[in-house]
């Protein structure tokens, strides 16, 4: 067994709860971004700063 | 054990405050700055700069268009670790990457929230819109330990997230056509951007 493949499988497991994490907090954003709309539109656009805020972890 | 918990704790949470008092200023300084140079009762033009904005934000993250990026390329100082005790480093950075136009954008959607505080002319929020912003950002620091597999593994975190650039450039894009809607929303029913 290499070291590649003992690295291999746990990075993939890093990169699947970036991504069940990445949908968690956009699917919560959306839906607070919607509830917040409808009290007034501009409220709306938190969710956008919000996402735009958690998808800078790309550039840690 | 526990030592090391409650070290994690006050470094993250002097990152995040220090972060949030950062952001708050650049979103009150820019809506501030609209409102004295900025004439009122312009709204309707006003959502249609941020549409076109977050259009061209949008394209070139799909790779449709290649337009560079206005940005400073520099990222935190690494160095105040070895200079500091680690909540000063920590808080340090989170000024300096909480301020935004010290480091790298990474991604173009901030342009639109730049444009969006600044076009709307209402510090409380503009304040609010960056508050938001920077909680979305030091999210990620408050989950890293549920993306980690062991508490030795944060090198092998770094080669995973830029492994779904990608992905989460998708979700980046999404969050634009997000906006794309309720700005839209706000041009069709009349409602404002700001005052």
């Amino acid at each position: 067994m290499t070291t590649q493949s003992l690295v291999a499988p746990r990075r993939d497991e890093e990169g699947r709860n970036v991504q069940r994490t990445t949908l968690a907090v956009t699917g919560s954003a959306l839906l607070g971004g919607a509830a917040a709309a409808a009290a007034d539109w501009r409220l709306g656009l938190f969710a956008t700063a919000f996402l735009l805020g958690w998808t800078q972890l790309v550039g840690l | 054990m526990a030592g090391k918990k409650k070290e994690w704790l006050t470094n993250v949470t002097a990152y995040t405050a220090a972060g949030l008092l950062a952001s708050c200023l650049v979103g009150w300084g820019l809506a501030a700055l609209g409102r004295a140079l900025l004439p009122s009762g312009r709204s309707g033009l006003a959502v249609v700069l941020c549409l076109g904005i977050a259009a061209l934000a949008a394209a070139r993250e799909m790779g449709w268009i290649s337009i560079p990026l206005p940005q400073r390329r520099r990222q935190t100082r690494d160095l105040w670790a070895k200079w500091f005790r680690s909540p000063v480093a920590a808080a340090l950075w989170g000024f300096d990457v909480g301020f935004l136009f010290t480091t790298w954008f990474t991604l173009a959607g901030v342009w639109l929230l730049l444009a969006v505080a600044f076009l709307a002319r209402e510090p409380w929020f503009g304040t609010l819109l960056f508050a938001v912003y920077w909680l979305g950002r030091a999210l990620s620091v408050w989950l890293t330990p549920l993306l980690l597999t062991d508490a030795a593994s944060t090198p092998r975190l770094l080669v995973a997230i830029e492994e779904h650039h990608g992905f989460v450039q998708r979700v980046h894009v999404l969050a634009l056509a997000w906006a794309l809607g309720v700005l839209t929303a706000i041009l069709t029913q009349g409602a404002r951007l700001g005052s």
